[in-house]
């Protein structure tokens, strides 16, 4: 076609060259005019493909001048596009089989490797040639490959997507015969040559070892928690059974110490008296300590559970302060109970009085004879009432205010002179506030006294009663004068227009105060302030006398709170009121 | 002081420390009762049937029987089913008196005993406080 002979154009650069490239980037398909031999120009259309071993082929050309009708170059044409487009589809899956991260092979009816990836090569150690071709048993381990086959037919019976071998462990088998975990999904494929599968083989060796890593932490935490919880078991079982075996021998010291005591046997002379004394004391500490031992351990063991509930904190104050009075008064030690308005906390009863009785008992413990003890309420947290217990005792160091919470950790300095308790006292009430969600804290300064301070959770659920004052009028624009006074301040006003009803309502609603207009009908306001003081529930109540007459000294020697005279104003009876019940009407 | 005798309360006392139950009997007898004793479970079940106590006093932990086992044998008695049995014990964990009161126990004294509640409860279970 071209005029040159075979051995002519062997070896001879083609002036094509430059076109061909050209027409390489435009998609393999080419028009272009050429010389022959003999020099005549020739207008070809070509197509080439790069060679496996390198340089190009010419795959067609067409001598479209002189041969080929334009439709027949059409339908050419056409054909060539299509080839060149599944050339590129098919590279492009190339290039996709290629990057990804998986092994990919495709295996036919028969179980031979027919595709492959580089990722395959890379996993299992065989070249492309190798496997192409070979039955997929060289990939299975030893141990599976019998039931393989079996498990390729399941497959064709019924082929879908699919993960291989659900919830087993699957191992591949390299070149060199050591085995691999591995995950594998398949997929049926149809292609021209018929129904095959494709299998996505991921290597999990990394995933393996870190699940691996992970179940036996695990295992190790589930052990370690087995042996803490046996661990707490047995400290239990020692606590109670040491508890047991030490109180049963100081059961007798102490009964036999008594019984010498009470002199049943014969009378005792003072020294033995003392001695015995001694003996008593110290068996009686060495209880003290046994329990709050076994109290704090029961704690640390986390075997101390709260029983929370609402209740007035009060009541707990008001019996834990009675039940400390008489320790109290053989130092001639005065205690003060200002916990007088109802106070509800979120607490476990039993918990909230040893907190408070082990403050107080330390409390007398470190104050001086003739000292002063006072439990209060101090400023409202958030969410939490404080409490506090001060003493005029010898207080404590700033630099050991720390310290003193911990267990045994009394400050020796400041002990020095008083009587010996178990050191545990402070860390127990430590616990038992912060099992509650509280806190403690101390402000001392040494000489002056100590105040402890901690926190329980309100029970704000609980608003208070509001205190309610008793007015005895019998003018009805009064009456209404001194409701318009305290209402709006949160004070229930109750009124009674005789001296009788006063007296009744003054008996069956136990006010917190009571105001007495003199000059009453019926009986004189004189006789209804006697009756009032004479009442058992109401002789405590603070009772205001208003008149327009100055009758002050009559009215207080009479039992008379206060004497209040008319015009009376707001701000006088609500100074009274604060002055004479601030417990109820402090706060308003 | 022969009518004294017969009016004299019986308390049957089992306890395996001889010193506490010197102590419990020393206490009892100054107080005016009649105290036998029995130093473990079989010995307090044997003395119960031959002496019809108006009051027992069990230690919990014994030999042989513990005070529960005696006690079981005791309830199941016509004349031990309405006489007040008290429960003693130097355990002192949570939840250890509700345990005993729950099994049948009248009353319940921990170790180490005052002796003026012992003499208290004593006195008050037997209906002469």
């Amino acid at each position: 076609m071209f005029g040159w002979s075979e051995a002519e154009a062997l070896g001879q650069s083609l002036p094509l060259a430059v076109e061909l490239v050209r027409a390489l980037q435009d998609k393999n398909l080419l028009r272009t005019v050429v010389q022959r031999k003999d020099g005549e120009s020739l207008e070809i259309d070509c197509r080439i493909a790069p060679r496996a071993t390198g340089g190009w082929i010419v795959l067609s050309t067409d001598l479209t001048r002189t041969v080929a009708s334009e439709r027949e170059r059409e339908d050419l044409i056409a054909r060539e596009r299509e080839a060149n487009a599944r050339i590129k589809a098919e590279s492009r899956f190339r290039e996709l089989l290629e990057a990804a991260p998986d092994a990919i092979i495709e295996v036919d009816r028969e179980g031979r490797i027919v595709l492959l990836n580089a990722v395959t090569v890379k996993l299992f150690g065989y070249t492309r040639e190798e496997l192409l071709g070979r039955s997929v048993d060289a990939l299975i381990p030893d141990a599976a490959r019998g039931r393989h086959a079996t498990h390729r037919a399941n497959y064709w019976e019924k082929p879908m997507t699919r993960p291989m071998g659900q919830g087993l462990t699957l191992l591949a088998r390299r070149k060199d015969g050591s085995e691999f975990p591995v995950e594998i999904s398949l997929s049926p494929v149809r292609s021209e040559e018929g129904f095959r599968v494709t299998a996505i083989i991921r290597d999990v060796t990394d995933r393996k070892i870190a699940e691996e890593k992970i179940r036996a932490a695990n295992q190790q935490l589930e052990l370690r928690n087995q042996e803490v919880e046996r661990a707490n078991r047995l400290k239990s079982e020692f606590l109670a059974s040491m508890s047991h075996e030490l109180r049963t021998p100081l059961h007798t010291i102490i009964g036999f110490a008594e019984l010498l005591g009470e002199e049943l046997e014969g009378p005792l002379n003072e020294k033995q008296k003392r001695f015995l004394k001694h003996v008593h004391e110290d068996s009686l500490h060495l209880l003290d300590l046994i329990n709050d031992i076994l109290d704090i351990s029961k704690i640390e063991a986390g075997g101390m559970q709260l029983n929370t509930e609402s209740f007035d904190a009060r009541e707990a104050v008001r019996v834990a302060v009675e039940s400390i009075r008489n320790l109290a008064a053989q130092k001639s030690i005065s205690v003060e109970n200002q916990v007088e308005k109802e106070t509800f906390v979120l607490a476990d009863r039993v918990r909230f009085r040893e907190i408070l009785s082990n403050l107080l008992s330390n409390a007398v413990k470190f104050t001086p004879e003739g000292g002063r003890i006072e439990v209060g309420l101090g400023l409202p947290q958030e969410d939490k009432v404080v409490f506090s217990v001060s003493d005029t005792g010898i207080g404590i160091a700033a630099e050991d205010q720390e310290a003193i919470f911990d267990k045994f950790r009394q400050v020796s300095a400041a002990t020095h002179g008083v009587r010996e308790g178990t050191g545990l006292g402070l860390a127990i009430v430590k616990h038992l506030v912060e099992m509650h969600g509280g806190s403690i804290w101390l402000e001392s300064t040494v000489g002056v006294g100590s105040r402890f301070s901690f926190s329980i959770p309100a029970d704000r659920s609980q608003p208070p009663a509001p205190p309610v004052v008793l007015v005895i009028e019998d003018e009805p624009a009064a009456r209404e004068l001194l409701s318009s006074y305290l209402s709006p301040l949160g004070i229930r006003t109750e009124c009674a227009a005789t001296a009788k009803e006063g007296i009744e309502m003054a008996r069956r609603l136990r006010p917190d105060a009571v105001t007495l207009d003199l000059l009453l009908p019926g009986s004189s306001g004189w006789s209804v302030l006697r009756q009032l003081r004479e009442m058992p529930e109401t002789s405590a109540t603070p009772v205001f006398v208003i008149s327009v007459v100055d009758e002050s000294r009559a009215a207080i020697d009479l039992g008379a709170t206060e004497y209040l005279q008319k015009p009376l104003k707001k701000e006088a009876l609500v100074r009274a009121l604060r002055r004479h019940a601030p417990a109820r009407f402090g706060m308003v | 002081m022969y009518y004294e005798t017969i009016l004299m309360k019986t308390i049957l006392v089992a306890e395996d420390r001889d010193a506490s139950r010197e102590l419990i009997r020393t206490v009892l007898t100054a107080a005016g009762y009649a105290v036998v004793e029995a130093r473990d479970g079989r010995e307090a079940i044997d003395r119960a049937f031959e002496t019809r106590a108006d009051l027992v006093i069990l230690d919990l932990y014994m030999p042989h029987t513990d005070g529960f086992g005696v006690l079981a044998r005791l309830r199941g008695d016509d004349h031990y089913s309405k006489v007040p049995i008290v429960a003693l014990t130097a355990s002192a964990m949570a939840g250890d008196r509700e345990k005993a009161i729950a099994s049948g126990f009248s009353e319940y004294i921990s170790k180490p005993v005052n002796l003026t509640l012992l003499r208290q409860e004593v006195g008050r279970l037997l209906g002469n406080a």
